[in-house]
């Protein structure tokens, strides 16, 4: 029998505040534990909560960047459950009233098309602290830096059909929301969280099957995984006849052993007792508000990658690819606007100036001028450097700071126009490889690159190696 | 309102308390008393009353994204009931 998953995610962003939602103590990654911790993180009594002007910014933001409806009148609520690393005994979210219905998230399938994955809402809420359990200890390690940290949840209708679409999915959500400045996403450090619902149903059952929760995704590909493993699981036990086994639970993922194990069952189903927090006067959003936030807005990552598709005419991934982050499609812009065709400035982005920057983890622009990488697409694109050439040479120069035309005429790298020089190179290459010629003739005539390997060599890279090509081809008298 | 020992034992493991019967008797009772107390607010008659969640009449208070006071680490854990260099320690919990 065939399978169909229906999978909702619920991820948790991190606000990309200096203060957190509801008090002045700082937000900073991977700082001694307990070290940014006020009177309200502790919840001592007394203390009152104010709302974060920045996070509520912020959190329109990212609803509209991803297309939702923000309501001007939204509540702050209580959500009850006694933990350690909720000092309070209750964490500040919103229940009833979010201040973000709906929006949607496209995402680009395998097959080539497009998937709209809707949203069912978006609300703003406190972060919890982190525990540490001692693995041989009898104690946990409670560190409050992170309570109190400003989080959107983003909860997603249950549209998603497979892990692939999971991923798809997030890799999405994460560009939108690194894009308007919202949060840095790091799923390493708990910026950006997942938890994923899982069911499945006989392809073309029109009812939902019982849906189990996998916490404690912590990577894209912990993500990935833990589906298809759920999946699996869930689809043995229906085609073995024992799909009663599957019950509403909670699962922790463990990356390790690669499985799921038990958190909570049914019978400790969360009972929160919301209620609307006293200590915090309700939110409005006007639209004014919202629309000065929207006006100042970027053009989003997906209308731009469909833009370079459209206008630059890149194929769908190497658009997706220049469109990853906002100052790599800059960056592409920025070569088109120095004069460099859009797919010369696409390619060189792809294959030199982003590896450049990922392996010395600088910016673009930084380890790659504009004007010097415009200029040395320039020159290969006009036939005065070879390709293979320009691609050796590329990283010396840009570390040069040098002019790129000076930098190869300094080197005697600009090719040789002249047809004289380029036969004469040819008839002494052919004239060395009988072996090779006489290939050729029987029909190997993927053998000629090996003779234009040879001219370029004896050219010292001087040569055009098109030119060179249709030269062999004349002496050999082979139709190119 | 009537407040059953079954409520109360649900409060209890919420709340990670541990009640003998004897307590969970008492907390009934008490929890009936005070529960009934409140409960008489809902003899108003709030007929085109509008529900209100705040009654501050306020709204929007806010305060701009900046670092206000912290407390030193030794401050942040004297209330502590152990600790392991900077962390405080409790006894493990599972997870949830």
């Amino acid at each position: 029998m065939e399978y169909e998953a229906v999978i909702g995610l619920e991820v948790h962003c991190q606000l990309s505040t200096v203060s957190k939602m509801f008090c002045g103590a700082t937000t900073v990654f991977g700082q001694e534990p307990n070290s940014q911790v006020d009177t309200l993180t502790l919840g001592l009594p007394g203390t009152l909560p104010v709302i974060n002007a920045r996070a509520v910014e912020l959190a329109v933001r990212a609803a509209l960047a991803l297309g939702g409806d923000v309501r001007e009148h939204s509540k702050f609520d209580r959500k009850h459950y006694f933990y350690p690393d909720l000092p309070k005994g209750y964490q500040i979210s919103q229940y009833d009233q979010p201040y973000c219905v709906g929006g949607a998230v496209t995402i680009d399938l395998a097959d080539g098309g497009q998937k709209v994955i809707k949203l069912t809402r978006i609300h703003m809420e406190e972060d919890a602290g982190k525990l540490i359990h001692q693995e041989h200890g009898a104690w946990s390690e409670v560190d409050l830096n992170r309570a109190g940290t400003p989080l959107v949840e983003i909860v997603s209708e249950p549209e998603i059909r497979s892990a692939a679409e999971a991923y798809a999915y997030l890799m999405e959500l994460k560009r939108a929301l690194k894009w308007v400045g919202v949060s840095d996403c790091e799923m390493q450090e708990g910026s950006l969280r997942c938890d994923a619902n899982v069911s499945i149903r006989p392809l073309g059952q029109a009812q939902f099957g019982t849906r189990v929760e996998i916490k404690n995704l912590n990577s894209f590909r912990a993500v990935e995984a833990a589906i298809n493993h759920e999946i699996a699981a869930q689809s043995a036990l229906h085609r073995a006849g024992r799909y009663a086994e599957v019950v509403q639970v909670t699962k922790l993922w463990d990356p390790d052993a690669r499985t799921t194990r038990m958190m909570r069952g049914k019978e400790m189903a969360a009972d929160y007792r919301y209620f609307p927090d006293p200590d915090l006067p309700p939110l409005v959003i006007t639209a004014a508000e919202r629309e000065r936030i929207r006006a100042a807005m970027p053009e989003l990552p997906r209308a731009r990658q469909e833009r370079f598709q459209r206008e630059f005419g890149f194929e769908r991934a190497m658009a997706a690819e220049l469109t990853a982050e906002a100052g790599i499609a800059d960056y592409v812009e920025a070569l088109v606007a120095a004069g460099a065709k859009p797919k010369l400035a696409g390619n060189w982005t792809r294959e030199e100036a982003l590896r450049l920057a990922n392996e010395s983890g600088r910016p673009l622009a930084e380890v790659a001028p504009v004007a010097a990488m415009a200029g040395l697409i320039a020159l290969v694109d006009a036939g005065k450097v070879a390709r293979v050439v320009a691609k050796a040479e590329c990283a010396e120069l840009l570390a040069s700071g040098q002019a790129p035309e000076a930098f190869f005429t300094a080197k005697g790298m600009i090719q040789v126009q002249d047809a004289g020089q380029l036969q004469a190179w040819v008839a002494q290459v052919i004239a060395g490889e009988a072996k090779t010629v006489a290939d050729i003739r029987a029909g190997k005539t993927a053998a000629v690159g090996r003779l234009v390997g040879a001219t370029m060599k004896l050219s010292g890279g001087k040569a055009d190696p098109a030119a060179v090509k249709a030269e062999v081809l004349r002496q050999l008298g082979i139709a190119g | 309102m009537a407040i059953t020992e079954k409520d109360v034992r649900h409060l209890a493991k919420l709340a990670s308390l541990g009640l003998d019967d004897a307590g969970v008797a008492r907390m009934a009772r008490e929890l009936e008393a005070i529960v009934g107390y409140v409960n008489q607010l809902s003899e108003v008659d709030t007929t085109g009353v509008e529900p209100v969640a705040n009654v501050s009449g306020l709204a929007n208070v806010t305060r701009p994204d900046a670092a206000g006071p912290m407390l030193a680490i030794d401050a942040v854990l004297a209330n502590a009931p152990a600790r392991n260099q900077n962390a405080i320690l409790v006894p493990k919990v599972v997870e949830r």
